[in-house]
């Protein structure tokens, strides 16, 4: 009688440890399966991802999710959106939580190779920057010797700054927040002398956490490169190739002039440009090649937009952080945003 | 004969130190081959996992260490100022939440109506407030409630208190300014033993100066000072805070962070542990009370020298308990930017992706420095010749 008990109580303790995660091969197939796209995004960067008064989220983070699910679905709203801190965003991809990371997470090396994910290109091409307050009279970073700089935990800055100032021989104290809230209310609290991020989120808190956004200043240097792209979990390659080429598929549409107000007038619609009529889907081959609906190219540009039109209406001028296009113009106008051909 | 037979007898036998090392035995076995596993599933997936990276230089500097640190050195190192940052602040919390405990216990026991209704208040309000809440709101009180450096407030000569964190006056000690502490020391330790003589020759009436003989002590040690630094021209500075750039420089100083958390941790935890306190002291008989009233001693006296020590002894368990809490409450650290091994390892996993080693040195952590407080709490209330 007590060994049956013990061997019950053995029998279900090891069984526990035999159900593992269906790690099946496909990703797309449980997406598909679900009915619905889980993006990992960031809990309130303004410009990327932010949630508004009714509950949807904004950003050009959530339109490149959004892009997406049109792929796969046809449907931009077949999305849910998981706000992730920086430091579990990598745990969550990885164990399933979030199919795809669309959350200016800055691709590198270490990250790449050694995390088990793959980057699928570059949304956003940014740097890691300081932003001071005018009353420190400080113009360049190089002058900050000594300085507190609140950083983020996760991110590459607490590496990055201590190579920049070590190089320039020179120090600073970084003090390390794991929740982006109380990072910037202490840098606001003045506790730091500087607040490191991407220069796009500095924008961002600039605008709208600071007391008086016309007392900070973005410092000029940038400390390292932020490439900012979507991340996948290595393993399928089919759902990574629909992630590169969506996005690649946004950039190919502003080169050619293609956006969601004209992409239905007879101008477009009956063009006799081949470009034009490979990203519409006019010539069949592309949508079959990753495993969609031959007019997936159409429906991303006609229910979400381009990239410029995703950009203009979350970091544009006409918005609080007013961002220039810069290095993400497209390479004909001096910029890296570069789409191979469709 | 099986060859299960030893360890059936083991099983069946009447030691119980037998069983409890088959037990340990047999968990860590489980524990080895669960990492084994583990390790081999990683590794399948090009996710390499050892030790190995602890060599590695770290490549980030923290915000305060107690040891020398800088980002040349090791993630070994890194995690050992992480580790010791840890005990700083839980052994601080300990002691203070202990003294604060005890004196809201004490206060609830009061028959004053006003008194105890406080500690009444004192104890509900800041238990039944989740930690995280606390250490928020002591860290805006002190960056936003504060000024920064430039307009630090001087309450005392030598102490700066700023939203950047607390400066005290520290000693500024050269080659011959240990030789003057070392003087000082010695001077006040021989006062001291002079005076325990004195008191045990006098016979019971010197027993009644026992108040006295600290101040003494440190007044008899100062004095030593004082004849060698005039003798022999030694000297010992002190050094203030001032401002220097962005910084403050010299002092000793307490961080922001540092202050915050551990107002939070010793806030937090004084509530459960003045209950703890009051339960233990009610649970002393009543009968020592009376006793030690009939004997002629004075209400510190019976305090101090009679139902305190029973009452710690049978309110040791709850007491552990409680302080284990603190420690590992510590881990909530980097939530206001102190750089606790919690947080240190975080970036370390950040960086290297090596999450699981990484937490097996937290468990370790955590654990032998759990086993070294309950082991001390243990060896300072045994009674002599009794097993605790």
């Amino acid at each position: 009688m007590k060994n049956t008990k013990f061997l019950l109580a053995a029998g279900l303790a090891l069984s526990g440890t035999l159900a593992s995660t269906a790690y099946a091969g496909s990703d797309l197939d449980a997406i598909k399966a679900r009915g619905v796209l889980i993006c990992g995004v960031a809990p309130g960067t303004a410009g990327f991802s932010v949630p508004a008064s009714d509950g949807s989220w904004k950003g050009l983070d959530i339109d490149l999710c959004r892009s997406i699910a049109t792929a796969i679905f046809n449907d931009p709203d077949k999305t849910r959106f998981v706000p992730l801190s920086d430091q579990v965003r990598f745990a969550s991809l990885k164990s399933g939580e979030v199919d795809v990371l669309t959350r200016t997470a800055t691709w590198t090396l270490q990250r790449d190779a050694g995390l088990g994910i793959d980057w699928e290109g570059v949304n956003f091409y940014d740097g890691l920057a300081l932003l001071v307050n005018k009353k420190l009279n400080v113009k360049s970073a190089t002058e900050l010797n000594g300085a507190t700089i609140c950083l983020p935990q996760g991110g590459t800055g607490e590496a990055s700054f201590r190579n920049y100032y070590t190089a320039l021989g020179k120090t600073f104290k970084p003090i390390v927040f794991e929740s982006q809230a109380e990072l910037v209310s202490a840098y606001f609290s003045g506790r730091c002398d500087a607040l490191g991020y991407d220069s796009s989120g500095l924008a961002g808190f600039r605008a709208t956490r600071a007391p008086n956004p016309d007392d900070y200043v973005i410092l000029p240097e940038r400390i390292a490169k932020s490439p900012l792209g979507p991340v996948v979990r290595e393993g399928d390659s089919q759902f990574g190739d629909i992630v590169r080429w969506t996005q690649y598929a946004l950039v190919a549409a502003e080169e050619l002039g293609v956006t969601s107000k004209n992409i239905d007038t007879p101008e477009i619609a009956n063009t006799n440009s081949p470009n034009i009529k490979q990203l519409l889907g006019v010539n069949p081959g592309n949508g079959k090649a990753l495993g969609l609906d031959e007019k997936w190219a159409y429906n991303i540009i006609k229910k979400v937009g381009n990239y410029g039109e995703s950009f203009e209406r979350n970091l544009g001028p006409g918005t609080p952080l007013g961002l220039e296009r810069g290095l993400n113009a497209l390479w004909t106008n001096g910029g890296l945003q570069y789409a191979p051909p469709l | 004969m099986s060859a299960w037979a030893p360890t059936l007898a083991t099983l069946r036998s009447r030691s119980t130190l037998a069983r409890q090392m088959l037990g340990w035995a047999a968990g860590l076995l489980l524990l080895l081959v669960a990492l084994q596993l583990v390790g081999a599933y990683l590794r399948a997936r090009g996710m390499p996992v050892g030790f190995g990276f602890m060599g590695y230089p770290a490549g980030f500097d923290m915000s305060e260490s107690v040891i020398r640190y800088s980002g040349d050195d090791s993630y070994a190192r890194a995690l050992l100022a992480g580790g010791l940052n840890t005990l700083k602040v839980s052994g601080l919390g300990i002691v203070l939440a202990s003294i604060i405990g005890l004196l809201v216990a004490l206060c609830r026991l009061a028959s004053n109506p006003l008194l105890s209704g406080l500690a009444r208040g004192w104890v509900e309000a800041t238990r039944n407030i989740p930690l995280l809440l606390h250490l928020f709101a002591w860290y805006a009180a002190i960056t936003f409630g504060l000024p920064d450096n430039r307009s630090a407030l001087q309450p005392l000569p030598g102490v700066v208190l700023s939203n950047r964190g607390i400066w005290l006056p520290s000693l500024d000690v050269t080659g011959s300014g240990w030789l003057l502490i070392a003087a000082a020391a010695l001077t006040a330790l021989l006062v001291w033993l002079g005076f325990t003589a004195w008191q045990r020759r006098g016979q019971g009436r010197a027993a009644r100066f026992w108040g006295l003989k600290l101040p003494v002590a440190v007044t008899g040690g100062a004095a030593g000072a004082f004849l060698l630094s005039s003798v022999m021209g030694y000297s010992v500075s002190i050094s203030t805070a001032h401002l220097d750039g962005f910084s403050m420089s010299g002092g000793a100083s307490f961080s922001a962070e540092f202050a915050a958390l551990l107002i939070g941790l010793t806030v937090y935890t004084s509530g459960s542990l003045a209950e703890v306190f009051r339960g233990a002291i009610i649970a002393v008989p009543k009968a020592q009370t009376e006793a030690a009233i009939s004997v002629g001693l004075g209400p510190v006296s019976r305090l101090r020298l009679v139902i305190l020590p029973q009452a710690l002894r049978i309110g040791l368990p709850p007491t552990i308990n409680q302080y284990l809490n603190l420690l590992k409450n510590s881990s909530l650290a980097v939530a206001v930017g102190y750089p606790d091994i919690v947080s240190v390892g975080n970036t370390a996993i950040n960086q290297t992706g090596q999450a699981i080693s990484i937490i097996l040195v937290f468990m370790a952590v955590y654990v032998s420095l759990g086993f070294l407080v309950s082991a001390l709490m243990h060896t300072l209330t045994r009674r002599p010749g009794h097993v605790a």
